[in-house]
């Protein structure tokens, strides 16, 4: 209840010593707004853009994958051991991959 | 209201022409908000135009449970917030004050004034700028601004409580000076 009250008095203060400031400055800085052709046009283009983009990502996921399996495979067929020692070494990998991204995580939550 | 529903609905059905009309309406409220919270010219512009193409981007996620405006100051609010850390990194720190007096210059010049409350408020960080103009101006709630600048309502609280209260020291200092 009291902290509700300060935020009243805050809100009057503001709206009393500083708003009518930033009303004048919002007055004088109205941008010059862009057509609605034009704005439909950067969108469109923008759409395309990011379309195009995720294609292109997409085509190097599915390139990236045939390569890692082909590799893999031809590695079981040919030494065990080998692909054994690969396989651990990317397990290994992955799991220091995600506990970097999970603690720099925490750390970021720790420090708000 | 009921058109901005309409025109929302058919943009996250893939509609150019809904979404451009929505962005050409909150296109001042969204300039004007940035411009505040940076208090820089040449970065209002830029994280405008960052916001708006981060929206053509993410439209069909929008849900439609905020105001299209306050989804708009919500990617706003975290590009300033990316550029602030970007400078803070790479030390312009001589950089902000100089386009601070560039706002002073520019909004003096069109309007033969440059009252003690905007200085006061452009001589806050944008940390603390954001959330008070967030609150006081806007009139968003806590819960929303923590939400808004994905920061926990804590931090929002203490941001609020000193950014007024540098406020009110700015301005009773100068109203001390100016009777004094």
């Amino acid at each position: 209840m009291r902290k509700q009250k300060t935020d009243d008095v805050d809100q009057l203060w503001f709206e009393k010593h500083v708003g009518p400031a930033v009303n004048r400055f919002d007055a004088v800085h109205s941008p010059p707004i862009p057509g609605l052709n034009e704005l439909e046009q950067r969108v469109k283009r923008h759409k395309q853009d990011v379309k195009r983009m995720l294609w292109k990502e997409l085509a190097l996921f599915w390139l990236t994958a045939i390569f890692v399996l082909s590799s893999m495979l031809w590695l079981l067929d040919n030494s065990r051991m080998w692909f054994a020692v690969v396989q651990t070494v990317f397990a290994a990998g992955g799991i220091g991959y995600v506990s970097m991204i999970f603690g720099r995580r925490m750390g970021h939550k720790w420090k708000n | 209201m009921h058109d901005e529903t309409k025109l929302i609905k058919q943009a996250v059905r893939g509609d150019s022409r809904a979404l451009s009309e929505l962005l050409q309406q909150n296109y001042s409220f969204l300039y004007q908000y940035v411009l505040k919270a940076t208090m820089n010219k040449s970065l209002a512009e830029d994280v405008t135009q960052e916001t708006m193409l981060k929206a053509i981007e993410k439209i069909a996620s929008f849900q439609g449970k905020a105001k299209f405006s306050t989804w708009l100051i919500t990617i706003a609010s975290r590009h300033v917030v990316d550029r602030v850390r970007r400078n803070e990194r790479e030390k312009h720190w001589i950089q902000e004050e100089q386009s601070l007096r560039a706002v002073r210059y520019d909004t003096l010049q069109r309007m033969n004034d440059w009252p003690e409350a905007l200085q006061a408020l452009g001589e806050l960080s944008s940390d603390t700028r954001m959330p008070v103009l967030l609150k006081y101006f806007y009139g968003y709630t806590q819960e929303e601004i923590s939400a808004m600048l994905d920061i926990p309502i804590g931090t929002v609280k203490s941001r609020l409580h000193n950014g007024i209260k540098q406020l009110r020291k700015e301005l009773t200092n100068h109203e001390e000076a100016k009777n004094g």
